[in-house]
């Protein structure tokens, strides 16, 4: 259950992301799509307010 | 929106060297990057209204409607600036063909919000858990947002 809760946990969605990007980054020119996804998906989820 | 800002992009992609329009971006991120990290503070451009209910009852594309304005944040407050770093990616450095990318991240980012909510609990809990979160949250989308593009310009997409 906490761990269930802490998936659903925002800070979580956020660390993925940045364990994404950190990853894409050791991905050289391969990762420029992942690297898209991943900076839309950040300012998506910042222009979100509680709902 | 993604898509009209890279077409747009091309004209500046094609004429404005690479490196005076990653500079440029570089100028952009490092402001941004400081609004939200809370260094400084100003206001960003904002459709300031929020969707009214009656959209969605409105004749057969109401659903439609009101989905695509809540979801593309073109009605909306914008309480980050990271959405518009983001488009002056697309316009500066983002390749025609990745911009597509860029929005759908937008999307999956936007729709990934109502999802946790409503899958952490029916009573209004969540307000709670994001309020105390969110500064830290706000902080960590900005090193991914401004990262990943910091990356993706100096290699994959030069």
């Amino acid at each position: 259950m906490a761990a269930t809760r802490w998936a659903l946990h925002p800070l979580a969605f956020t660390l993925a992301l940045l364990g994404l990007v950190a990853a894409a980054a050791v991905g050289g020119a391969a990762a420029g799509p992942l690297l898209a996804v991943a900076a839309g998906c950040a300012a998506g989820f910042a222009n979100s307010g509680s709902t | 929106m993604a898509c009209i800002a890279g077409v747009l992009g091309a004209l500046p992609q094609a004429l404005v060297p690479a490196p005076v329009r990653a500079a440029l971006l570089g100028l952009v991120a490092f402001v941004v990057l400081g609004r939200e990290l809370g260094l400084w503070r100003f206001a960003v451009p904002e459709n300031a209204r929020l969707v009214p209910e009656d959209v969605q009852h409105r004749a057969h594309w109401g659903a439609l409607q009101f989905g695509f304005e809540m979801g593309t944040g073109m009605r909306t407050y914008s309480p980050s600036a990271l959405p518009h770093l983001v488009l002056a990616a697309v316009v500066l450095v983002v390749p025609l063909p990745v911009a597509p990318l860029v929005a759908a991240g937008f999307a999956i980012g936007r729709f990934m919000m109502p999802v946790l909510s409503n899958a952490w609990s029916d009573d209004g809990g969540w307000t709670q858990v994001w309020a105390a979160a969110e500064p830290v949250v706000r902080r960590v989308l900005a090193c991914v947002c401004v990262g990943a593009l910091a990356i993706a310009t100096s290699g994959a997409w030069s």
